[in-house]
């Protein structure tokens, strides 16, 4: 279900109470220690009737960024009903009692469904336009709550961001995009099949399939079988579910199990490698015999200090370019011989 | 690779993540996708149905989000070895129940790998502790 599906007029209610400490440690190690103690108690509470969840807040779940509270002393926070309010006051002072914890409780209800669709105020459209060409957008990638617009261009991908990476809005994800749509804007570049590894949301391989619609086949791997299951879902969202072309499957570069089989690993003529040097480093004589004679690599993931070391790893590709993204660095690189290239 | 922006540190019944109040709002806010995550964490939990699971959200800067899931905390593992039903009964500071040996070890191993222990005695010792902490005798 899509959060297109969740009722849109609907007012919700519900009740917090704050629990925190009466008397609590100054320094982080006793401060580590009340949230210990607390977890101990909301252990306690969340099993009770009427409580949905409990939450604990301490000085360290809070990092930046407007939707986290900062706390300066741990605390915990219950989430029940109004009409629970009363039972689940009173089972969290039992059980703060059987546990010789001294405790203030303040509760408050809540009204309003603008939590509902809260994460959404962070992701937008994003536009991409060949390089040279700024004001001509070839391709965006676009949650599926917005709508398009007249403008807009033809090609686009639909991505709802959730779990795993790649939601575009990182330097990394968007740099290969740019590199993506840079290429696209070359009509002799026609690659066969493309292989996305580290594919994450899939967002990196579907892309391509979208500015190159008759791609011979695409792969998208991933050592976590939750991105893998979430490429799937991804392709799904954009009419690719039924795809003969789109294959996704679990592959852990690190492992020595396909190279033990020379050939298992699958090999494409345009390969993207959005991952970290900590991967792309140890992988790269693998990720090499991936990329088809001819064909071209993406690099990502990389930060700007680390670039050299990794583009060192890939000495049988030539460099065709570079992009830099705030502190990140994207490589586009070639394999020599067969047909192709850019 | 990504900046943490927080992390939500809940403890909800497995399988029972709903995109809805009253814990529907603790992620909401916060920018985490409810329903991609309470889909997630119900599947991932099926097994412990009903048993309270502590679990923890790293939010990223760009809203996307992992989560890990522990095991039962201690203090809910003692109640139900104690035979305590929860939502029922009044825990009293003294003589709350009994828990033996057999169960400490039990509970030990079911957690070891989210304690700071490197033996199951070791483990036991603590959740003795915990244990005497809620008032439950150890026999």
């Amino acid at each position: 279900m899509t959060s297109a599906e969740q009722p849109e007029t609907q007012t919700d209610t519900w009740t917090t109470v704050r629990v925190t400490l009466v008397e609590s440690a100054e320094d982080e190690a006793g401060m580590r220690l009340d949230a210990d103690r607390l977890e101990g108690l909301a252990a306690l509470i969340a099993d009770r009737e009427g409580v949905g969840g409990v939450e604990s807040r301490d000085p360290f779940t809070f990092v930046e960024g407007p939707d986290f509270v900062a706390v300066e002393r741990p605390e915990l926070v219950v989430y029940t009903t109004p009409e629970a309010r009363e039972a689940v006051l009173g089972d969290i002072t039992r059980i703060a009692s059987m546990l010789a914890m001294a405790i203030a409780v303040a509760a408050e209800d809540h009204v309003g469904d603008a939590w509902r669709d809260a994460w959404k105020r962070h992701y937008r459209t994003l536009r991409f336009a060949p390089e040279g060409a700024p004001e001509r957008p070839t391709f965006m990638t676009r949650p599926s709550w917005i709508a398009r617009e007249p403008d807009d261009p033809e090609a686009e991908l639909v991505l709802d961001p959730g779990r795993a990476f790649g939601t575009g809005l990182h330097e990394s994800t968007r740099a290969c995009l740019q590199l993506l749509v840079n290429l696209a804007a070359v009509p002799s570049w026609q690659p066969r099949r493309v292989l996305d590894l580290g594919c994450g949301s899939g967002i990196l391989g579907l892309s391509a399939l979208r500015l190159r619609p008759d791609l011979g086949g695409l792969q998208l791997t991933d050592h976590d079988p939750e991105a893998v299951d979430t490429s799937r879902e991804n392709a799904a969202l954009n009419g690719l579910g039924e795809d003969a072309r789109v294959v996704a499957q679990v592959l852990d570069l690190l492992t020595e199990d396909a190279d033990d089989a020379p050939g298992s690993d699958p090999r494409a003529d345009f390969v993207f490698a959005n991952i970290r040097p900590r991967v792309l480093i140890p992988a790269a004589a693998r990720i090499t015999r991936m990329v088809e004679p001819g064909g071209l690599l993406v690099l990502s993931g990389i930060l700007d200090e680390e670039a050299e070391r990794v583009r060192a790893a890939y000495p049988e590709l030539e460099e065709r370019g570079r992009l830099h993204d705030n502190d990140w660095t994207a490589l586009l690189l070639a394999r020599a011989g067969g047909p192709g290239g850019a | 690779m990504k900046k943490v922006t927080g992390q939500i540190k809940l403890q909800i019944k497995a399988g029972q993540a709903n995109p809805a109040p009253p814990v529907g709002p603790a992620l909401g806010a916060k920018g985490v996708n409810i329903m991609d995550f309470c889909k997630q964490f119900n599947a991932r939990t099926q097994k412990d149905q009903g048993m309270v699971i502590p679990v923890v959200i790293t939010v990223f800067s760009d809203r996307s989000f992992t989560f890990e899931t522990k095991s039962p905390p201690a203090a809910v593992l003692l109640l139900k070895a104690a035979g305590i039903p929860k939502g029922s009964g009044e825990p009293n500071k003294t003589k709350v129940g009994k828990v033996t040996e057999d169960d400490l070890r039990k509970i030990a191993e079911t957690k070891i790998n989210d304690m700071n222990a490197y033996t199951i005695e070791q483990a036991m010792l603590s959740i003795a502790g915990t244990a005497r902490s809620m008032g439950l005798e150890v026999v």
